[in-house]
């Protein structure tokens, strides 16, 4: 009896230190498309960094947005220099809440609700994403869309055609615990 | 006459123009190893570089081709993807050199603690410094 007590107390334990520990993903991957009659453009990032805190429900992303990587350099040159201007605005960030996040549930699709900063301007959005639980592990991926004019990207008038008003952004998470 | 020769010689540039245009926009990202490298620094020396005061410095360096010579923590594949991930000895930072495609089989190859030198393209700093496009150039 006394074994099982000591055994319940150290599965209550390890539950406990998990729930209220962060997790960390410092390798996590985005990738917007860009779709249009005259062109389709991809880009990926396989270097963003995410916290995510299940006993809080807080998650928060960071982007370095000169590591997405184009198909086309000069693609990826106009990106950085002329859109998105990476020297003034180096990095695209999140900070928000998973709404309705049930710690217990291994898989649940919530909402996700936050500050999305992009281009030195901030926005409040929303999108659902999936959540899984991996035994001492989380992984989250979903889909948004971006309106380029919410964040005073500006196109030239000759690319215009060539980009999207909406892009669609897909992006996965997979959080190992975070030790100190 | 000469009007009609102006003209094809117009069409003619024009055309030459056009393809040079093309050709230009759809070039694609350089291979790393034929890029010249711009500094050799061990990881630590680099991680100080590029997270001191002086951030003119640091900014010089983005997108140049850098040189890091260092010893190997971690090697990951992960989204089809290799990267390594060079300690810099006392702080929590490393390097993470994201590997250009062709290097996947040279990747599989290494394990922690190998002393290795690879050419990357600095993109910035996060929590860790990000070099994208890494060559082994040799180990």
């Amino acid at each position: 009896m006394k074994k099982i007590i000591l055994l319940f107390c150290f599965f209550s334990c390890v539950t406990w230190s998990q729930e209220s520990s962060q997790f960390f993903d410092k390798q996590g991957k985005i990738t917007f498309f860009s779709y249009t009659s005259v062109e389709n453009i991809q880009a990926s990032n396989n270097q963003v960094v995410s916290i995510f805190k299940p006993s809080t429900s807080d998650i928060v992303v960071r982007i370095l947005m000169r590591a997405f990587v184009f198909e086309k350099a000069l693609m990826q040159e106009h990106f950085n220099e002329s859109y998105i201007e990476t020297d003034i605005f180096p990095e695209a960030t999140f900070v928000g809440k998973i709404i309705g996040f049930d710690i217990n549930n291994d898989i649940q699709t919530k909402r996700f609700e936050g500050q999305f900063t992009l281009h030195g301007v901030t926005k409040n959005i929303r999108f659902n994403a999936k959540i899984l639980k991996i035994g001492a592990t989380y992984e989250i991926s979903g889909t948004l869309e971006i309106p380029v004019r919410d964040y005073e990207i500006k196109i030239p008038m000759l690319l215009d055609p060539n980009i999207a008003e909406i892009i669609s952004v897909n992006f996965n998470f997979q959080y190992d615990l975070y030790e100190k | 006459m000469l009007k009609y020769k102006i003209h094809i010689l117009i069409i003619v540039f024009l055309g030459i123009g056009l393809l040079f245009l093309k050709s230009k926009y759809n070039e694609a990202i350089p291979n790393t190893s034929l890029l010249k490298t711009e500094v050799e620094l061990d990881p630590k020396s680099f991680m100080e570089l590029v997270n001191s005061t002086n951030s003119m410095l640091s900014k010089e360096l983005i997108e140049k081709a850098i040189e890091i010579e260092g010893t190997v923590d971690k090697v990951i594949f992960r989204n089809g993807i290799a990267s390594l991930l060079l300690s810099a000895d006392d702080t929590d930072s490393v390097v993470i050199c994201q590997m250009q495609t062709n290097q996947k089989e040279r990747v599989a190859k290494m394990k922690a603690g190998d002393l290795v030198t690879v050419k990357g393209i600095y993109k910035g700093i996060l929590l860790d410094a990000i070099l994208l496009h890494c060559v082994v150039e040799n180990n």
